[in-house]
C-alpha cells in the first residue's frame, strides 16, 4: 500500500489544472480515510453480479467457455443442418444457427428475460457433429443451449 | 498388404477405392466431409472460367469453337508446369486419363444415384442460383443436366419463400450472361411453383423441404401443381432442393411429370447440397467395397528407415493431448486437403504441413512454408494468391518431396488439395486434381 | 441543366457528426440537405470502439469533459435505449504497473461520482481470485483488478437512425452523393451552397443553401479547400482487431508496450481489441491494417489474456479521426475537444467546419454547431435533440411475440430488435404481402439478417448497395464474410431495387474485395479455411458478364 502512495505523490505532481488536482486531493484523502477506518467488507463478486445481473451477466462456466471457443472455428457451411434434415431431426434451432448463436446472444437472452431456452427438442443423435468439417461438438452446445 | 488413407473427401475417397480394387485392405481416417462436401454439382477437370488472367479462352482463337476439357487441361499444364496435372498427365494421354477417371468414379456413384455427366468434347453450361452461368466439364445428376446450350427455352422455377433464390434478378442476370457467352438466341421465362402448405412450411429451411421432397406423400401433393409447368421443348431449372440423397428419383419424376427435361441450379454456401450428396456415395462406395472407414484427425506419422509404418489417430471430440489409437501400415495416401481439410495449417504463425513437415510451394513453385500467411495475400481480390496455391511437391509417382528435392519416404503418396502450386479458386481444376490425383496416389500405392 | 434544391442547410458529410447537426436542425424545424459520399457513418464513425464512454481517463487534466460525456451518454441512452448496451470493464493492476492500485481506485472513486449521469454502477475492487473468478481468461500474474463500465452502441446504426429521423422530418439525405465543388458568390466568396453528383446514377444536383457545414471528419481539409479555407488537423489512424465472437462479456483493459491504454471489448456479437492512435499521412479512402498494428494490439492483449491468440480474428477495422491539430505532443495526449469553425475568417462566410470530438459526444457537438448555425439563421428553436427519443425507442420490445406473430425465428428478432428497437415488427410486416405471407428466412447467418430486413433497408432506408448492408445492418461481417449470404443478398437487392444484370455482379466482386481488404491484414488460424471457402464462392459466382477488377492482357 506505501508503494501506492508513493506513486499516488508522484502522479499527483504530474496532474494538470488546480480543480483536478484539488478534487484529486480530496478524493485521495477520503479514500486513505475510508480505507484505514473501515475496511470493506461483502463479496465483491457478489456485488459485481448483483450490479450487472439485470444485464445479463453470469459467472463465466469453465466448459460452456470450452465449447464457445470450439464454435468458433464454425466456416458456415451448412452440413450441419443437411445432416439433421437428413436424419430428420427438428431441433428448436438449426444445429447452424446454435453454433452461431453460442456465446453472442447468451446475455441478450438474459437480459431480455426470453423464457424459452435458446435451444430444445434436440434428439441427441450427434449426427450434425459427425459431419462437421471443423469438429465443432455442436450437440454439446444444443444442450448448452437449453439451460441459461 | 494394408494401406491408411488420410482424408476422406474426393482424392482420399478415390485413392482407397483403387487400392481396395487391387487387392488391398484399406482403412481411410476422415475427420469430416472437408471441401468435396462443400462443391456445387460440377466436376471441373479445366473448366473455362472468367477470369482470363488465370482462366483458360473458352474458344480456340483459330476455329472460334469452345475449347474441349481435355485440351485444355494441357493448356493448363502448359502454363503452369508445376501445376498437379503437370505431373499426372506426363506421357499420358490427357483425354484417356480423364475418360478413365470419369467412368471410375461414375461406377463408384452409380449405385447412389449420382451419375457423371458430360462428354470431354463439349462444355457443358449451367446457371447458378444468381443467373451466372458457370462452364462445366463434367457434373453430377442434379444440375448436370441443365445445359443450356441444347435447350430451346429455359424457364426458372420460382418457388415462393424459398429464401436464397430470386427469379426475377436471376432472370435478368441469366440473359446477360448467355448474350455475352453468344448463346442468346433462347426463350427465357420465370414459372410460379407455389408449395402446398405442409410444404410451403418448409421452405425456409431448404435441407428439410429436400428431405420431404423425397417421400411420397410430398410428391403427391406437389404432382398437380407441376403439370402447368409443362411445355414442349423446355429446360425447367429448380433451385438445388431436389432430395438430400436420391436426387436421381426426384428429378425422374419431375421429369415424368411435367414431361420437360428437370435440373438444379448450382448452388451455393449455406446449402451445397450438391456437394453433400457427392459427399455421402463417396461413403457408400466405400462401404459397399469394403474399405474401413475410422472417424478421427489423424495426428502423427510414424516411420522407420525411410518408410512410413504407421499412424496416431485422436478420436474426434477428444481433448487436445489425450492419447488415441495408433494404425499399423504397409502404405500410406495423404489426401488431407489444404486449410478447410486440415492437410496444411498455420502453425506458430507459420505456414506448416502438420504430419509430415513437408516443404510447401506456391504457383511459381517458390517454398512458402515457414511464411506468415500475411506475407502470401496479395491485395487484388481476384487475382492470384500465393496462399490459396501453397501445397506439397511430388515426384512423377505422387510422391511428396522433403527440402532436398529427395524422397524421404517410399511408401507414401500425396492427392487433392494438399498437392501444391495451383489455385483451384482461380484455375477451375479442383475436383478435377482430386480424381486423377487419388486414383493415381490409389494405383501408386498398390504397387508397394 | 441540372436541378436544383433550395435549403437553409446544406451539411457535408454523413458521419455521426453531419447526422447528427442534420437530426438537430430538422428537429428545430429548419430546412436542411445531407449528402454522404458514401453509405451513412461509414467513415470514421464505423470504425471507433463503438464505446459512449464518459471518458475516464480525461478526469486527471480536464474534469469538465468527463462530466460533459458522461451527461451526453445518459443523453444517448435515454433517447436510443435499443441501441446501447451496457459493457462492465474488468481493469487488473500488474505488480509492474507504474500506477498502484491505490491511485487507480482513487480515480474510479472520482469517477463514481458521474456514473449516476449515465446510468452507471460504482466500481467494485477485486482482489486477485475474486478477479479470476469473474473471468478466469485473466493473467494470472495480476495483483488485483477494479470493474467500472460503460455502455457500448453500434455507431454505424447510430449515425443512420439519425439521418433517417432527420428525413423524417422533412431533411433531404442522400448517400453516395459527392459534393464536387462549392457554389460561390462571386463578389463576396461567400458560399451558396453546393454542387454534388450521385455515384450510382451520375445525376447532378445543386444544393442552394444559405449555410454549408462541413462535416465531413478526415476529410475536411480537402473540402474547405474547394472554398479556399484552410482546417489544421493531426489525423490519427486507428484500427481494431474483431474476433469471431464474444471472447468475453466484460471489457478486458490491456496495456500497450507503449504504456498506451488498450481494451478487448464485447461490441455486439463480436469482441474488438484495439485500438492504436498513430499519426496518419497516407490515403483516407484506402485506409491500410499493417503488420505492425495488428502485432502491437495482439501483443498487448497478450498481457492480459494469455490465451488471446487461440481465438479467430476475422476482421479489422480501421479509421482515422479527426483530431484537431496541436504540434509537440504524443498522439494520446491531443485534446477530444472539438471545434465548430466559422470559415468567414477565411473569406467564404457561409462555410463552417465541424471538426475533433470524440463519438460519445456527438449530441454536444451537434447541439453547439447547431446553436451556431440557427444564431445565424435566425432560427430561435431551442435543440431538443436530447429528449427526443430516436425512431423504435419509443416503446420496449416483446421479441417473444413479434417472433411468435411473424414465424420469425427468435435470435434474428432479438438482433432485429437491437438495430430498429419497437419498429421490429414494423420492419417484419413490410414483407408480407399477399393471403400466404412466407416466414421471413435468415439471410446472413452470422448475425442473423432475415430477408425482411434487407428489404426493408432496401425500401425504407434508402440502402443503395450491397456493400451499405455491412453497414446497416450487419451483413457479411461474422464469420463467413459474406460467403453464405452475399450471393442471395445481392438477388434480394437486385429484386428491390431493379438492378440491371450487370450491377449484381458488380456489387458482389467489390463486396467481397472489400471483406478481404479488412480481413487479409489479420488472416491467420481457423480464418484461413473460411477465406479458402470464400474465395471459391465469389469467383464461382462471378459470371462471364463483370468486368474484370483490373485491365488484362487480350486472351491468347
Amino acid at each position: 500500500m506505501l508503494r501506492g502512495y508513493r506513486g499516488f505523490l508522484r502522479e499527483l505532481s504530474n496532474t494538470g489544472g488546480w480543480r483536478a488536482l484539488a478534487l484529486q486531493l480530496r478524493v485521495g484523502a477520503a479514500h486513505v480515510a475510508r480505507r484505514w477506518l473501515r475496511p470493506p467488507d461483502g463479496d465483491p463478486v457478489q456485488g459485481f453480479l448483483r450490479n450487472y445481473g439485470a444485464d445479463g451477466f453470469r459467472l463465466p462456466d469453465p466448459e460452456r467457455a470450452a465449447l464457445q471457443l470450439a464454435a468458433e472455428a464454425c466456416l458456415v457451411c451448412g452440413l450441419c443442418s443437411a445432416e439433421c434434415a437428413r436424419v430428420g431431426g427438428a431441433p428448436r434451432l438449426d444445429p447452424r444457427d446454435a453454433v452461431i448463436c453460442a456465446a453472442r446472444l447468451e446475455i441478450d437472452w438474459i437480459r431480455l428475460r426470453l423464457e424459452e431456452p435458446a435451444s430444445t427438442s434436440c434428439a441427441g443423435c450427434r449426427a450434425c457433429t459427425l459431419v462437421c468439417p471443423a469438429a465443432i461438438p455442436i450437440d454439446r452446445i444444443q444442450d448448452a443451449g437449453a439451460s441459461f | 498388404m494394408t494401406a491408411v488413407v488420410v482424408g476422406g473427401g474426393l482424392a482420399g475417397c478415390a485413392a482407397a477405392l483403387e487400392l481396395r480394387e487391387r487387392g488391398c485392405e484399406v482403412m481411410l481416417v476422415r475427420a469430416g466431409p472437408g471441401s468435396t462436401a462443400m462443391s456445387w454439382g460440377t466436376l471441373d477437370v479445366a473448366a473455362a472460367s472468367p477470369l482470363r488472367r488465370g482462366g483458360l479462352p473458352l474458344r480456340d482463337p483459330t476455329t472460334g469453337r469452345a475449347l474441349a476439357p481435355a485440351r485444355r487441361l494441357l493448356g493448363v499444364a502448359n502454363a503452369n508446369t508445376a501445376h498437379p496435372y503437370a505431373t499426372l498427365l506426363r506421357s499420358r494421354s490427357p483425354e484417356s486419363e480423364v475418360k478413365e477417371a470419369a467412368v471410375a468414379l461414375d461406377g463408384w456413384l452409380a449405385p447412389s444415384g449420382l451419375r457423371v455427366l458430360g462428354s470431354l468434347e463439349q462444355t457443358r453450361w449451367l446457371a447458378d442460383l444468381r443467373g451466372a452461368v458457370r462452364a462445366a466439364d463434367l457434373a453430377f445428376t442434379g444440375a448436370g443436366e441443365g445445359d443450356l446450350a441444347s435447350a430451346v427455352e429455359i424457364a426458372l422455377v420460382d418457388v415462393p419463400g424459398l429464401g436464397g433464390f430470386e427469379a426475377r434478378p436471376a432472370l435478368r442476370v441469366l440473359a446477360a450472361e448467355l448474350a455475352a457467352l453468344g448463346l442468346s438466341r433462347r426463350a427465357l421465362r420465370v414459372l410460379r411453383l407455389e408449395l402446398p402448405p405442409g410444404l410451403a412450411a418448409l421452405a425456409s429451411q431448404p435441407a428439410r423441404l429436400a428431405a420431404a421432397l423425397e417421400t411420397a406423400p410430398a410428391r403427391d401433393a406437389l404432382g398437380p401443381l407441376l403439370r402447368p409447368l409443362a411445355a414442349e421443348g423446355r429446360l425447367l431449372l429448380f433451385p438445388p432442393v431436389l432430395g438430400l440423397e436420391r436426387v436421381d428419383r426426384v428429378l425422374a419424376w419431375l421429369s415424368d411429370t411435367t414431361g420437360c427435361r428437370c435440373a438444379e441450379l448450382l448452388g451455393a454456401p449455406p446449402l451445397p447440397l450438391a456437394g453433400y450428396r457427392l459427399d455421402r456415395a463417396l461413403v457408400a462406395a466405400l462401404g459397399r467395397a469394403g474399405v474401413g472407414v475410422r472417424a478421427g484427425r489423424v495426428t502423427s506419422i510414424e516411420t522407420e528407415g525411410g518408410r512410413a509404418v504407421g499412424v496416431g489417430i485422436a478420436e474426434p471430440g477428444a481433448p487436445d493431448g489425450a492419447p488415441g489409437a495408433a494404425l499399423a501400415l504397409d502404405a500410406l495416401v495423404l489426401a488431407s486437403g489444404r486449410f478447410v481439410g486440415g492437410g496444411i495449417v498455420e502453425r506458430d504463425g507459420r505456414l506448416a504441413e502438420p504430419l509430415l513437415d513437408l516443404p510447401l510451394y506456391d504457383l511459381g513453385g517458390r517454398r512458402v512454408d515457414g511464411l506468415a500467411p500475411r506475407r502470401l495475400v496479395r491485395r487484388d481480390y481476384e487475382g492470384e494468391q500465393p496462399l490459396f496455391a501453397a501445397g506439397a511437391r511430388t515426384d512423377a509417382r505422387l510422391r511428396p518431396l522433403g527440402p532436398d528435392g529427395a524422397v524421404p519416404l517410399a511408401n507414401a503418396f500425396a492427392a487433392g488439395d494438399l498437392l501444391g502450386s495451383f489455385d483451384p479458386a482461380r484455375d477451375r481444376t479442383g475436383l478435377g486434381v482430386a480424381l486423377l490425383s487419388g486414383r493415381r496416389a490409389g494405383i501408386e500405392a498398390a504397387r508397394c | 441543366m441540372s436541378r436544383s434544391l433550395p435549403v437553409q442547410v446544406l451539411v457535408i458529410g454523413g458521419g455521426i457528426n453531419g447526422a447528427g447537426i442534420a437530426r438537430d436542425l430538422a428537429l428545430r424545424g429548419v430546412r436542411c440537405a445531407l449528402v454522404e459520399r458514401r453509405e451513412l457513418g461509414s467513415g470514421t464513425s464505423w470504425a471507433s470502439s463503438g464505446m459512449i464512454h464518459g471518458g475516464l481517463r480525461y478526469l486527471q487534466q480536464d474534469p469538465e469533459v468527463t462530466l460533459h460525456s458522461c451527461v451526453d451518454s445518459g443523453a444517448i441512452q435515454r433517447i436510443a435505449p435499443h441501441l446501447v448496451f451496457r459493457i462492465p470493464f474488468i481493469m487488473p493492476v500488474f505488480p509492474e504497473d507504474p500506477i498502484g492500485p491505490e491511485l487507480v481506485e482513487v480515480g474510479l472513486e472520482m469517477y463514481d461520482r458521474y456514473q449516476p449521469f449515465k446510468n452507471g454502477r460504482p466500481h467494485t475492487r477485486l482482489a486477485r481470485e475474486q478477479a479470476l473468478r469473474l473471468e478466469p481468461a485473466l493473467s494470472p500474474r495480476i495483483e488485483c483488478a477494479f470493474t467500472l463500465d460503460e455502455w457500448g452502441v453500434d455507431a454505424a446504426r447510430l449515425t443512420a437512425a439519425n439521418a433517417l429521423d432527420a428525413a423524417e422530418r422533412g431533411a433531404q439525405v442522400m448517400t453516395h452523393t459527392e459534393a464536387v465543388e462549392l457554389l460561390r458568390e462571386s463578389g463576396s466568396g461567400r458560399v451558396l451552397g453546393a454542387a454534388v453528383r450521385d455515384r450510382i446514377t451520375g445525376e447532378s444536383l445543386r444544393i442552394e443553401a444559405e449555410l454549408t457545414m462541413n462535416a465531413t471528419g478526415p476529410w475536411s481539409p480537402r473540402l474547405a479547400a474547394l472554398a479556399g479555407a484552410d482546417v489544421r488537423l493531426r489525423p490519427a489512424k486507428g484500427i481494431h482487431l474483431v474476433f469471431e465472437r464474444r471472447v468475453s462479456n466484460l471489457a478486458i483493459y490491456a496495456r500497450g508496450i507503449d504504456g498506451r491504454d488498450m481494451f478487448t471489448f464485447p461490441h455486439e456479437q463480436n469482441s474488438m481489441a484495439g485500438t492504436t492512435d498513430d499519426d496518419f499521412y497516407g490515403d483516407l479512402d484506402q485506409i491500410e491494417v499493417s503488420e505492425d498494428e495488428v502485432a502491437y494490439v495482439m501483443q498487448a492483449m497478450e498481457r492480459s489474456i494469455p490465451s488471446i491468440r487461440r481465438h479467430r480474428v476475422i476482421h479489422t477495422t480501421q479509421g482515422v479521426r479527426p483530431t484537431l491539430y496541436g504540434f509537440g505532443q504524443n498522439e494520446d495526449e491531443l485534446s477530444r475537444d472539438f471545434a465548430v469553425i466559422d470559415h468567414a475568417r477565411d473569406g467564404a462566410p457561409g462555410f463552417f467546419t465541424i471538426a475533433g470530438g470524440k463519438l460519445a459526444a456527438y449530441r454536444l457537438m451537434a447541439e453547439s454547431a447547431s446553436d451556431r448555425l440557427c444564431a445565424v439563421l435566425g432560427v430561435r428553436e431551442p435543440c431538443r435533440t436530447a429528449r427526443t427519443p430516436l425512431p423504435g425507442s419509443d416503446a420496449p420490445l416483446d421479441v417473444v411475440a413479434v417472433a411468435r406473430r411473424f414465424r420469425a425465428p427468435v435470435p434474428a428478432v432479438v438482433r432485429l430488435g437491437f438495430r430498429h428497437g419497437a419498429h421490429a415488427a414494423r420492419v417484419l410486416a413490410l414483407a408480407e404481402r399477399g393471403p400466404e405471407p412466407p416466414a421471413p428466412r435468415t439471410v446472413c447467418g452470422c448475425e442473423p439478417v432475415l430477408d425482411a430486413e434487407l428489404g426493408h433497408a432496401a425500401r425504407c432506408e434508402a440502402v443503395r448497395t450491397l456493400g451499405d448492408c455491412a453497414f446497416r445492418v450487419r451483413l457479411g461481417v461474422g464469420a463467413c464474410q459474406g460467403a453464405s449470404c452475399a450471393p442471395q443478398a445481392a438477388g434480394l437487392l437486385a429484386d428491390a431495387l431493379d438492378w440491371p444484370a450487370e450491377r449484381a455482379a458488380a456489387e458482389l466482386a467489390a463486396f467481397a474485395a472489400e471483406r478481404w481488404r479488412a480481413a487479409a491484414p489479420a488472416l491467420g488460424g481457423g480464418h484461413l479455411a473460411a477465406f479458402e471457402i470464400h474465395r471459391h464462392v465469389f469467383l464461382a459466382a462471378r459470371g462471364f458478364t463483370a468486368p474484370l477488377q483490373q485491365p488484362t492482357e487480350a486472351p491468347a
